[in-house]
């Protein structure tokens, strides 16, 4: 399978005056050409700082410290801020979590997407307005909305109008970060189905970043889960349902609630992730882990494959 | 080199870091330097600034570091008394505008009412109107000299310590429990200045580091104009008046120099004022 | 939330009360001072009949030699300003002081003008530059010249520009307003402006020249307010979420600034209307440095012949127009400010 994205050893960290955040630490994944890729994490698992390293949009005191980030043959990491924003938008598209502030609120939001399509590509304002109406068709946005101000839509049309930017110029891959969780349960069916719909029309690939592992499993192929700057495991979804490896992943599986079952203790992973300034010598589960060893409090165990296509970063696998 | 070491090591456990204590230490040290200039005046130079050395409109020479003015005199000593004529208007101004200004806020803040209602809507009106206009005015009207200027400007002041006072005043009732206090039977002047004046300071002396700034603009302002000190008396303003007249002829040493040390000392005030603000309220670390 | 007609009632009636404070403060000002104008203007050795026609004029005596009590001569104060009438001039043919002002003014109010456009040029520029290179030593360059460059004082900015440029190099006049017998024809009485209308262009670039070093001076000193002023809310605003989305999209630099400063220019509006009391008080300093023939130098010149009435008139007219200037301002930001519109 043809890779588009590729990250290798990828190190992201934040040089704050109390200490060095590493909020991406080490982390390898790929993205094979139209396959959907769900990242999972707690907050402060450093997962949107991921997302924004493969934009190089990382603000500052945040630095890509190490590693490459490979889209179409191409490290990024190399190319300067220039190349970048012709990079941006074109080939790699992005969601944010809150399209309430993530869309100018002094903009309208069909000139928007105009804008984005005339800085990319060499097409007259009509062009590009026709262009912008028939996108907005496809995403379900009625036409009386083009001349909206981001504050007259509903939060679930607002996420449309970011989906209509971040396709419209038939990027390779888009990254969504959070896309639903500002938005109400159905609105989230709605959005995570245009977004299936879409990858498959176009043949795109999709990296979602998410908190919840239920919505990873109903649609995405593969699904990398990370924990305090880690990816601790990662496979596909069939093998992560009924194969679960790493212990964090099986709370995680285990805390989805079940609707099918009429009574249930909630289940919860106890204790808190470790503050990404102060990691722990060893493994960064260790303090919650139930399976743990003495091993695991002095060194991190590195991330190995196990079976094929499934990496896990466990010593209880090694 | 390794004296420089220790000092530098312990300059820093006493000094706080930050933009904002490098501004208040720079104009701190620039303030100081031109009050050491104006007390020790008379060791600097051996020239009176208000008697001819008999050369007029001579350019800087190892004699006369500054040149000499029309009249003669050494500009070097005009520069170096003028400090003392800026310091010695702008001080006695500023002792009135607090005297008048600081209690009228406190008693306004404190018991409010309808005293509080007028006072603040004439503070108010002259606070909106330009201090210098105000300042011109009554200098127009009451003459000329340093005690007559210092005067003028003092009133166009009040107002920023009134508001500054009466501001702080509200805001600390807010806290200290009043009525707890009077039940103890603390009276109200005890109270005031026992426990809100204190309370007072720091907002205080950055509004008044950048009032004294403003102060030292208005008597220049006023000297250039003609309304401030008279002649002879060593002004820095009043210089820059009389040396514009020779500026097409190229003499630019007479007003260079006490343009310079108006700005000089507006800048240190400015730094002590602008630096004490960041320290005290320091604005939300905003990333973009 | 009050709606705008009651905002702009209440508003406007509290001018009245400022304006009245502050006449009476202009009133006690000249009239209860120590300072005898009498003798000011005509010494001490003056003939009695002419100390008594100085008088009569003053508004001190009535027509019959008996002496009007201060409450009258303060009802006849304000009755007068009501009916436009600032006084008459006590010298040169006693002309009406509100007809002198009116002529002098717009030499003011183009300078002004200028100097506003200035100011809020480099501000902006500046400002939207220091927020861009956050954290770098230019921007601390920056947010020092915001500091400073209220104290660089305007009569020595003024002589700087005026030794260079005009003696050193001698490509822009020193003094006046424009070449004698250049004057376009009086439309306006803004030079610039009436020329353009005229098509009077040799007088319209006669104007500009004489313009230049002034607007200049008087820009740069008020421009370090801006310049803060636009560096803090662009800071705000280029924290925000959608500035990131938009850096995502591939928006060049240039563009994300100007959203950017849209967004951030609320906060600058309201400033530029606080500024008009600055913007005079420069101007008068700025008049007195360039030999402007504006406002500010037909004040210090009347303060200089004595000639009283026409000062007190002038400051009359000084706060009059900077509280209905305040006034203006205040109402135009209620109207754009966004909490009212939505």
């Amino acid at each position: 399978m043809e890779k588009i994205l590729s990250i290798e050893k990828l190190k992201t960290y934040y040089q704050t005056l109390s200490g060095t955040i590493k909020a991406v630490d080490n982390v390898t994944l790929h993205v094979c050409k139209g396959e959907f890729l769900g990242i999972v994490g707690e907050s402060g698992s450093g997962k949107s700082t991921l997302g924004l390293s493969i934009l190089k949009l990382v603000p500052p005191p945040g630095r890509i410290i190490d590693g490459k980030i490979i889209l179409n043959g191409i490290n990024i990491i190399e190319l300067n801020e220039k190349e970048m924003q012709k990079i941006r938008g074109k080939k790699i598209g992005m969601i944010f979590q809150d399209p309430m502030t993530s869309l100018n609120p002094l903009q309208k939001v069909g000139e928007q997407l105009i804008e984005t399509l005339i800085v990319h590509e060499k097409i007259s304002k009509k062009e590009a307005k026709e262009k912008a109406e028939s996108l907005f068709e496809k995403v379900g946005i009625p036409k009386e909305r083009f001349n909206d101000y981001p504050h007259q839509l509903s939060g679930g049309m607002r996420q449309r109008v970011m989906i209509a930017i971040a396709i419209s110029l038939n990027p390779d891959i888009i990254i969504a970060d959070e896309p639903t969780t500002a938005l109400d349960v159905i609105v989230q069916a709605h959005i995570l189905d245009l977004l299936k719909n879409l990858m498959e029309t176009y043949n795109l690939s999709i990296i979602l970043i998410t908190h919840d592992l239920s919505i990873v499993l109903e649609r995405c192929h593969k699904v990398a889960v990370m924990y305090a700057g880690n990816i601790v495991e990662y496979t596909d979804i069939y093998k992560i349902y009924e194969k679960p490896l790493h212990p964090y992943t099986i709370g995680l599986l285990q805390s989805i609630p079940n609707i099918k079952l009429d009574e249930q203790k909630i289940n919860f992973i106890p204790g808190n992730p470790p503050d990404l300034i102060n990691l722990p010598k060893g493994c960064r589960f260790f303090p919650r882990c139930i399976k743990r060893m003495e091993k695991c409090k002095e060194i991190n165990p590195e991330l190995i494959e196990i079976d094929k296509e499934h990496f896990v970063r466990c010593f209880l696998y090694e | 080199m390794e004296i420089i070491n220790f000092f530098n090591k312990l300059l820093r456990k006493i000094v706080p870091h930050g933009s904002g204590a490098k501004l208040v230490i720079i104009g701190f040290s620039i303030v100081i330097l031109i009050i050491f200039i104006a007390i020790f005046a008379p060791f600097l130079t051996s020239y009176s600034p208000t008697k001819s050395v008999g050369l007029s409109l001579q350019p800087p020479s190892l004699k006369h570091l500054m040149g000499t003015n029309r009249l003669g005199y050494d500009m070097f000593s005009r520069i170096v008394y003028g400090a003392r004529t800026i310091l010695i208007v702008v001080i006695l101004s500023t002792i009135i505008s607090l005297s008048i200004g600081l209690p009228l806020g406190l008693l306004s803040g404190y018991y409010g009412g309808i005293i509080d209602r007028i006072l603040s809507i004439i503070m108010d009106s002259i606070y909106a109107f330009p201090g210098l206009i105000l300042a011109i005015a009554v200098a127009a009207v009451i003459g000329p000299g340093v005690i007559n200027t210092a005067l003028a400007i003092a009133i166009v002041y009040v107002p920023t310590y009134y508001r500054m006072a009466r501001g702080q005043t509200f805001s600390i009732r807010e806290q200290l429990y009043i009525e707890a206090m009077k039940a103890i039977g603390a009276k109200d002047r005890t109270i005031m200045i026992k426990h809100i004046l204190p309370n007072l300071l720091p907002t205080m002396t950055i509004v008044f580091s950048l009032s004294v700034a403003d102060t030292i603009l208005t008597e220049a302002s006023l000297s250039f104009l003609g309304l401030g000190v008279t002649a002879p008396t060593p002004d820095w303003g009043y210089d820059l008046r009389a040396g514009k007249e020779f500026l097409p002829a190229g003499y630019w040493w007479l007003i260079t120099f006490p343009g310079l040390f108006i700005i000089l000392l507006t800048i240190g005030f400015s730094f002590i004022g602008e630096g004490l603000n960041e320290i005290l309220n320091p604005r939300m670390k905003v990333r973009p | 939330m009050v709606s705008l007609r009651i905002y702009i009632a209440t508003r406007a009636l509290l001018t009245i009360p400022t304006i009245i404070i502050l006449l009476t403060i202009v009133f006690a000002i000249m009239r209860i001072l120590p300072g005898d104008p009498v003798t000011a203007i005509v010494g001490m050795k003056a003939p009695p009949e002419q100390i008594q026609e100085l008088k009569k004029e003053l508004g001190l005596i009535d027509e019959f030699g008996k002496p009007i009590p201060l409450y009258i001569q303060y009802l006849n104060y304000f009755s007068g300003i009501i009916k436009g009438d600032f006084g008459k001039s006590l010298i040169w043919g006693k002309r009406p002081v509100i007809i002198e002002i009116l002529e002098h003014f717009p030499a003011t109010i183009e300078l002004s003008i200028m100097g506003f456009i200035v100011s809020l040029l480099i501000g902006l520029i500046s400002g939207v530059y220091s927020a861009h290179k956050y954290s770098s030593w230019m921007d601390s360059t920056i947010r020092i010249y915001g500091i400073i460059s209220y104290a660089l004082f305007i009569p020595w900015i003024g002589m700087l520009f005026q030794m260079f440029f005009g003696v050193q190099l001698k490509i822009l006049p020193v003094a006046g307003r424009i070449d004698p017998g250049m004057e376009p024809q009086q439309i306006t009485g803004l030079f610039l402006l009436d020329s353009i209308i005229t098509s009077n262009w040799p007088s319209f670039i006669s104007s500009l020249k004489h313009l230049i070093l002034p607007s200049i001076t008087l820009g740069i000193v008020l421009s370090g307010i801006f310049t803060r002023l636009t560096r803090g809310a662009m800071l705000e605003v280029l924290s925000q979420d959608f500035i990131i989305a938009a850096k995502a999209r591939g928006l060049p630099n240039r563009k994300i600034l100007l959203h950017a400063l849209k967004n951030a220019f609320i906060p600058i509006l309201t400033m530029m209307g606080l500024q008009f009391a600055l913007l005079l008080t420069g101007a008068i300093l700025t008049e007195t440095t360039f030999s402007w023939p504006g406002i500010g130098t037909f004040l210090m010149e009347r303060i200089n012949y004595r000639d009283y009435t026409t000062v007190q008139g002038t400051v009359v007219f000084f706060a009059i127009i900077i509280s209905l200037v305040s006034l203006i301002v205040d109402l135009i930001y209620a109207y754009i400010d966004p909490r009212i519109r939505y």
